[in-house]
């Protein structure tokens, strides 16, 4: 019996690997022989979505000088062109064997990126540049779905366009195309005042949006609503650094990393949450594996940028505490005694057997009171049942709390007068907060984009950034009272305010002082806010000494120093320890006489304003630093778990 | 609570607070781009990687296939063998068990020679007493017979001395006589 013979191929793909096509079009290049054939066989890709055959030869002068035997090497190389479906293929390159069956001689994966959108202009022109006030005309299509509305876009412009028009020669060009026929469109209008490169942008059937790019661009100068005093073409100006700064490296790891718990009281856009994202951030620098729980919208989360730190739902944290290290929780540091950060704690200390810290912030009676409208002395008369119906989860109930203080490992306090709230027997660490080093840092007064905003000459730009609620109601009234009783004096001031206003603190006064205030609302990225704050001239903490200002530290004054303004604030918390005139403004009372009085004095006063503005930034290197805080609390947390 | 900022009255106001909320959303614009870019870069290399290793194991799939087919060859090359051995080991196990039967009725064969061996050796052995003994009383008669022969020729001696002695002869008549007379009665 004869042995049949296996004529044997030689070949190789040389299109860059690897094999990619954009718009569903491939085209791939290489070359393929059989041995001692005198011509080169058929070659074509073979997938399970469809076969490409041969579209071209190439003529080759390498293949012979690699292969100086063979008849057929001039003229083995060849070209594969055409379209397959979107998504990974693989790709078997084959070859005719003389018996006319095919032979694979190379597989290789082949991506190839969906059509997106398809579209032409055809008037007023396919290319270049329009400044005419006419309408767009052209095709769009999409390979595999309806568009339902199609916008042209330029500048600062969208312009409508009405589709369906009846095409016959598009689908000669893309005969895959579904709606290909009735892929006409004209834009609604004539094109309107703006400038740029012309896009279309096409909502598809399944709701998602496609754009694609034309080589068109418009230059229309003005229209019935623009004059052309506005130029177009002007550069814009930014609001610059938003960039942030590197992290300084970290000074070291633990020798002995503990899995941390931290329990918040409100979600990650809470200010307790910008402290405790700052802690568990550097704490993660020093090898600790750090948990964050918060109670809802654990989604806030998002607000944070580049978290080192697990976030969690409460439910989640009771469920599962489960560590990188596969361990469980050896430290458990609720922050403050609320009373839902409280029933967690207590749970979680029971079942894994942690030690607990409790973190002090705010004279958390006086707020009760505050909120309830009730005094507290009153509070503490109620009977347990109808105390425990009036406090609400958010909030700290008197004789919970206590108790949860004295069962507590460990306190840490937020100012060194929030001790008297700590049991005396435990031990207790002031954690003073910080500035986010990253985000807030000394920044210049952006003067091109301050010139092209303020509304007259020598105005004064305040910023403010927080909530208005019933604690802080009264002093943020006065606050206003300040900014119209300035603009009153022929001082132009403005407030560049941030946050909610969760009470109306304003009464009739709101419609007085709307002209100078520009609010923005809830800026939800913590780290946007230092590019607005670098607008302002002055910063000012209103306020007075009283049972709720003496013991909270504001989380808006280490990042009002970190700028480098001239801050104004009242003789309370951190205003006890600053020396006025050189470490900031310190009012006996931050009132609406105190700080209109202040302003005048820092805008007429250059280098007192020189000054303070210096001294903030000193004070704030010397003082804040969540590094420090971090590497503190980490020495209190080894003292307490041994 | 009011969540969205209040709407300046002031025209001027409200382009002031816009111009500001414009420049926020560009940088949450910019942090989006500056968000998915990286992500972009990143999915880019892992479907590259993919499709490298997607290629590297389709060419060591190809290469496996190939060395599956050249050992399926030898695999059916060995079963071949296989075959053929098992029939040789087939006809050597039967010859053997016949060899070994074989074997068997030899080693039978040879206890039953070996246990006559040591009844003809006992037999022997009998035999070469018997033998010994025998031989012994043949030397015994032997010397006797000797004896005896040397008594004989002594006594023929004698009596060819005898008979030829004159007597014998002068006295031959008379035994001639004898020996008629015994004829006659007998």
């Amino acid at each position: 019996m004869k042995a049949t013979v296996v004529p044997q191929l030689r070949g190789e793909i040389e299109t860059a690997r690897p094999l990619r096509a954009m718009e569903e079009k491939c085209s791939i290049t290489g070359w393929c022989l059989l041995v001692d054939f005198p011509e080169p066989p058929l070659v074509r890709l073979a997938a399970s979505a469809g076969i490409l055959p041969l579209t071209a030869r190439i003529e080759r002068t390498d293949v012979p000088r690699l292969l100086p035997a063979q008849p057929a090497a001039a003229r083995c190389g060849f070209l594969i062109e055409g379209r397959l479906p979107a998504g990974v293929h693989l790709a078997h390159f084959q070859a005719q064997l003389p018996d006319g069956t095919w032979q694979t001689f190379k597989t290789l994966s082949l991506a190839i990126a969906p059509t997106r959108l398809l579209a032409g202009i055809e008037s007023p022109a396919e290319s270049g540049t329009v400044s005419l006030r006419v309408q767009v005309e052209g095709w769009a299509l999409h390979a595999t779905q309806r568009i339902n509305a199609l916008a042209l876009r330029y500048g600062h412009q969208e312009i409508p366009c009405t589709l369906g028009t009846q095409r016959t020669d598009v689908p000669l060009l893309h005969p895959h195309a579904l709606h290909a026929a009735e892929s006409g469109f004209k834009s609604k209008i004539i094109l309107s005042a703006g400038r740029g490169p012309l896009r279309l942008k096409a909502k598809l059937a399944d709701g998602s949006v496609a754009l694609v790019r034309t080589d068109l661009t418009i230059t229309v100068r003005s229209d019935e609503n623009l004059g052309p005093a506005i130029d177009l073409g002007g550069t814009r100006i930014a609001l610059p650094g938003h960039l942030s700064r590197p992290s300084s490296p970290p000074t070291g790891t633990s020798s002995r990393p503990l899995n941390i718990l931290f329990i918040l009281h409100g979600s990650f856009a809470s200010n307790s949450a910008l402290h405790v994202a700052a802690l568990a951030n550097e704490l993660s620098t020093q090898a600790h594996d750090c948990m964050v729980a918060c109670p809802h919208d654990l989604e806030t989360l998002a607000y944070h940028a580049s978290p080192r730190f697990r976030g969690v739902a409460f439910a989640e944290a009771e469920q599962n505490l489960t560590f990188a290290n596969g361990g469980d929780v050896d430290l458990i540091h609720a922050w403050t005694t609320r009373e839902n950060v409280r029933r967690l704690t207590e749970k979680l200390r029971v079942r894994h057997k942690a030690k607990v810290i409790v973190h002090l912030e705010d004279n958390e009676q006086e707020i009760l009171s505050l909120t309830l409208g009730r005094d507290h002395s009153a509070l503490e008369k109620l009977p347990a049942d109808e105390l425990d119906r009036l406090v609400p989860a958010d909030l700290s109930h008197p004789r919970h709390a206590r108790a949860f203080l004295a069962a507590a490992d460990g306190i840490t306090v937020v100012l060194e007068k929030l001790r008297a709230f700590a049991p005396t027997d435990r031990p207790c660490l002031t954690l003073t907060p910080a500035a986010d080093a990253r985000y807030f840092f000394p920044r210049p007064v952006p003067d091109k984009f301050r010139h092209t905003w303020d509304s007259a000459p020598d105005t004064t730009l305040l910023f403010y950034h927080g909530n208005t609620h019933a604690s802080n109601a009264a002093e943020m009234r006065e606050l206003y009272t300040a900014l119209l009783l300035l603009n009153q004096a022929g001082h132009p001031t403005t407030l560049l305010r941030t946050g909610l206003d969760c009470v109306d603190f304003l009464g009739s006064m709101a419609r007085e002082v709307a002209p100078f205030v520009v609010p923005l609302g809830q800026i939800m990225h913590h780290r946007h806010l230092p590019p607005l704050m670098a607008l302002a001239d002055i910063f000012v903490q209103p306020g007075a000494p009283d049972a709720f200002n003496d013991y909270r530290f504001p989380s808006k004054l280490p990042e009002f120093f970190s700028i480098g303004r001239p801050v104004v604030l009242p003789r309370t918390n951190l205003g006890t320890q600053l020396r006025h005139g050189v470490d900031a403004f310190v009012l006996d009372r931050a009132d609406a006489a105190g700080i209109a009085r202040a302003i005048v004095e820092l805008r007429a006063d250059r280098a007192l304003y020189d000054r303070l503005s210096a001294g903030a930034v000193a004070y704030a290197a010397a003082h804040f630093s969540w590094r420090r805080s971090a590497e503190t609390l980490a020495k209190f947390y080894a003292t307490l778990t041994g | 609570m009011k969540n969205d900022p209040v709407e300046p009255a002031d025209p001027l106001n409200l382009l002031r607070q816009q111009l500001i909320l414009a420049q926020v959303r560009i940088m949450e614009l910019e942090d989006v781009r500056d968000e998915l870019a990286p992500q972009l870069a990143d999915t880019e290399n892992l479907l590259t990687s993919a499709q490298m290793l997607a290629d590297k194991k389709s060419e060591e799939a190809a290469h496996l296939a190939k060395t599956l087919s050249e050992l399926q060859t030898q695999y059916d090359h060995l079963r071949h063998m296989q075959h053929v051995t098992n029939e040789a080991l087939t006809d050597t196990r039967r010859q053997l068990n016949l060899t070994h039967g074989q074997l068997t009725a030899a080693q039978q064969r040879i206890t039953q020679l070996q246990r006559e061996i040591i009844a003809l050796t006992d037999q022997t052995n009998q035999l070469t007493d018997n033998l010994k003994r025998t031989q012994r009383e043949l030397d015994e008669e032997n010397s006797i017979a000797m004896t005896r022969l040397i008594r004989n020729n002594e006594l023929e001696a004698e009596l060819r001395a005898l008979k030829a002695s004159r007597s014998w002869r002068w006295t031959s008549w008379l035994r001639s006589l004898e020996d008629y007379f015994v004829d006659k009665k007998s």
